[in-house]
């Protein structure tokens, strides 16, 4: 009797709870540093596409019209790969070429309008913290429209 | 004693060693590495909206600049005005973080800068490029444009601990490079070809009352011989060397229009002129069949005296007055060009009196050429059109201006002329005089930008001779190899209403060659060519397109602005209205963004 007694008192063996509080840390701590690769991924696939566009965009004005322009824009964005979670940056719309024919209106500029998009993928789709309509497939598309005035004018 | 308790007794205790640990890798792990993350976003997000901002800036400051350069205004506050608007615009066509920059307002002062959400305000500066100083907007030294942006968005997640929006700013400059140009003016006699004039014979005529000057209307091989000289004389593609005004070169009439000057024949015959019996100054000169049989009056062939030039503008006089002057007819064109209406005396020992009834007084000559040189077509356009590029640029930019004007050779300084007989030289009639072909040196001397000097070498020039384009492209080469300042911007604008024609040199007897040669020194002395081709005539233009074009860089075979490279261009012109765009349009392409 005494022995179950003392069976039954003796505090619990802790041994492994530690490697227990480890790995239910751990777990939780993955869904943080998930959730934070997701953001530097998002980001950067922003920042990826914004230059994209830039360069693209102001490439494109320096053409002397609507074909130059979008050969030059292309140029810039073939030079832009896929690379890892990233797609290559394409055209999201046909490029904006207005000049005017050579004759602006006052106080107008002639520009180039140009708009591209990068897709990124996800690595961890189903942790889906913006909506499920956005990362069905796990991609993030970005978009971006560029405005550049057109300098040298035929 | 039990067992048990007799032994050293393990305890079961885990020990809390390290605890302390853990709990450190749960912190770190579980608050701080998400907390970074977050700010991490934040931060990233952040500086994505101030490179959009900053691109946004830099794109409306081109924008400004490239306006600024090429307003067709010479008014510096309207100009300054001008690239702010359409500064804005482009500004306004771009976005932050996605959301457009429309909700855009110009400040007054960079204090009030600092935007309210999902706004964004700009500021811009006029800056003086030599001293750096801020400049009024009326001021036309503030060439350099500098907007200051600023943007206020929302933030992702910080916003859950009270922190709702920040504020990104961006600043950019843009200015037209430091820039050394030399134009490069034709003055070949083609550049009146679309001035309204008519040729007239007068003569004296003893059998109306008691005798009287007749002004009478000239039929040439094309055509009564009123309108336009292009159209009169209908000459080969280059045009015709006859001009409107002094120096006239009558006898040019007859290669085109086989329409002989009464002073040519005269001279040819060895007999008295008709105009004034071969005597010259003619002002007070009766006509040389005065009295009859004095000198030939040529009846029965294609002759003339005079051209006068229709001041009205019109193909057929229809009379103007100018300066206080009456000018009713065709008669007092010629009396007033001769100048027998500068006193009564001569009025009178011309005979003037008897077909013209104006009041002679002094002036009446002066009042005449002046109303005249208005009339030269395209040439007056085309030094209207320089003017305001020169005005433009000197408005809106850093520029260092050289002026070659050129037709058969060119000047040496400012004040070279060229001598010919005011009314013709085959058969020499009229007084022989210098007439200007101005060659303004550029200075690379701070704040000597010879803009006056350029605009009075501009004024002065009037049509003559032949088109020796090589020549000035040359010469204009070596002014600025030689003169230019240091990290400046060079080019050369070529303007000329035909095609490179003999004489040549120095560089090839070959006219064509000659010019694509000199394109080489400018390609070689990194000097961009701006070339403009005044079509008067459609069958110019492929000649005219082959060497002045900017596709073809084969320095045998091409275009000089596509053999000079650097960027320049060419530039068709159909019309002389045109002119003035076109200008605009080249000061346009000089602009770029110098720095952020």
């Amino acid at each position: 009797m005494v022995s179950i007694v003392r069976k039954v008192l003796r505090p619990r063996r802790a041994k492994g709870s530690l490697a227990v509080e480890f790995v239910c840390g751990c777990f939780l701590a993955s869904v943080f540093v998930a959730l934070g690769l997701h953001l530097g991924i998002a980001i950067f696939g922003a920042y990826a596409n914004d230059r994209a566009c830039r360069d693209a965009c102001r490439n494109a004005a320096q053409g002397q019209d609507l074909t130059e322009a979008t050969k030059l824009a292309n140029v810039i964005l073939k030079s832009y790969q896929a690379s890892g979670f990233l797609s290559a940056p394409k055209m999201s719309a046909p490029i904006v070429y207005q000049d005017f024919a050579g004759r602006a209106p006052a106080q107008t500029s002639p520009y180039v309008q140009v708009s591209t998009s990068t897709d990124v993928l996800m690595p961890l789709g189903t942790l889906s913290f913006f909506n499920a309509g956005t990362l069905q497939d796990s991609k993030l598309s970005f978009a971006k429209t560029y405005t550049f005035p057109i300098v040298r004018v035929k | 004693m039990n067992n048990v308790s007799s032994k050293p007794r393990k305890s079961w205790r885990r020990s809390e060693r390290g605890q302390s640990l853990l709990m450190l890798m749960m912190l770190i792990l579980l608050v701080i590495v998400p907390l970074l993350s977050i700010v991490t976003f934040e931060v990233a997000r952040l500086y994505l909206a101030k490179q959009e901002l900053q691109s946004a800036s830099d794109a409306a400051v081109l924008a400004g600049t490239a306006t600024l350069a090429s307003s067709d205004n010479v008014d510096p506050l309207q100009a300054h005005k001008d690239a702010i608007e359409a500064a804005i615009k482009i500004f306004k066509a771009n976005t932050v973080l996605g959301q457009a920059l429309s909700r855009t307002t110009q400040v007054v002062s960079l204090s009030n800068l600092s935007a309210d959400l999902d706004e964004a305000r700009v500021f811009f500066e006029f800056i003086n490029p030599v001293t750096g100083a801020v400049e009024p907007m009326s001021s036309p030294n503030g060439k350099v444009v500098r907007v200051s942006s600023s943007t206020t968005r929302t933030l992702a997640f910080a916003k859950y601990v009270g922190i709702n929006t920040l504020n990104v700013n961006a600043v950019s400059t843009g200015a037209v490079p430091k820039l050394d140009m030399v134009i490069c003016f034709d003055v070949s006699g083609s550049m009146d070809d679309q001035t309204p004039v008519t040729f007239v014979k007068r003569k004296w005529d003893a059998t109306l009352g008691g005798g009287k000057n007749v002004y009478s209307l000239v039929t040439g091989a094309n055509g009564l011989m009123r309108g336009r000289i292009f159209d009169i004389l209908k000459p080969a593609a280059t045009g015709s060397s006859l001009n409107a005004c002094y120096p006239q070169i009558l006898t040019e009439a007859f290669w085109e229009a086989k329409c002989y000057s009464s002073e040519y024949l005269a001279q040819y015959y060895g007999v008295p002129g008709l105009r004034s019996g071969g005597i010259y100054p003619e002002a007070g000169k009766a006509p040389g069949n005065f009295p009859p049989g004095t000198a030939p009056t040529f009846d029965g062939m294609k002759v003339f005296t005079d051209v006068v030039v229709n001041i009205d503008g019109q193909t057929t006089f229809a009379g103007a007055s100018y300066g206080g002057f009456a000018f009713p007819d065709i008669a007092t064109l010629t009396e007033a060009a001769r100048g027998n209406l500068e006193s009564d005396s001569v009025y009178r020992s011309s005979k003037a009196n008897t077909a013209v009834f104006v009041t002679p007084r002094a002036g009446y000559q002066t009042a005449y050429f002046e109303a005249a040189a208005k009339q030269l077509k395209p040439m007056k356009e085309a030094q209207t059109a320089l003017n305001t590029m020169t005005q433009i640029l000197n408005t809106d930019a850093d520029v260092h201006f050289g002026f070659v004007a050129f037709d058969s050779s060119v000047g040496s300084d400012a004040n070279s002329t060229e001598t010919w007989y005011d009314l013709d030289d085959y058969a020499p009639f009229g007084a022989k005089k210098g007439y200007p072909i101005p060659h303004v040196l550029i200075d690379s001397t701070a704040g000597k930008t010879a803009y006056a000097e350029v605009n009075k070498a501009i004024d002065s020039c009037v049509p003559m001779g032949a088109t020796n384009i090589g020549g000035a492209v040359h010469s204009a080469v070596q002014d600025l190899k030689s003169h230019s300042r240091l990290g400046s911007t060079r080019a050369i604008v070529l303007f000329t209403d035909g095609e490179p024609t003999v004489p040549s040199g120095p560089l090839s007897s070959d006219p064509k060659a000659n010019a694509r040669m000199a394109a080489v020194e400018a390609r070689d002395a990194g000097v961009a060519l701006y070339t403009i081709g005044l079509a008067q005539n459609p069958i110019i233009i492929p000649d005219q397109t082959d060497i002045l074009n900017d596709k073809n860089s084969d320095p045998t075979t091409g275009g000089m602005a596509a053999i000079a490279g650097h960027g320049g261009t060419f530039n068709l012109v159909t019309d002389s209205s045109e002119l003035r765009q076109t200008f605009a349009k080249i000061a346009r392409r000089l602009v770029k963004l110098v720095s952020n």
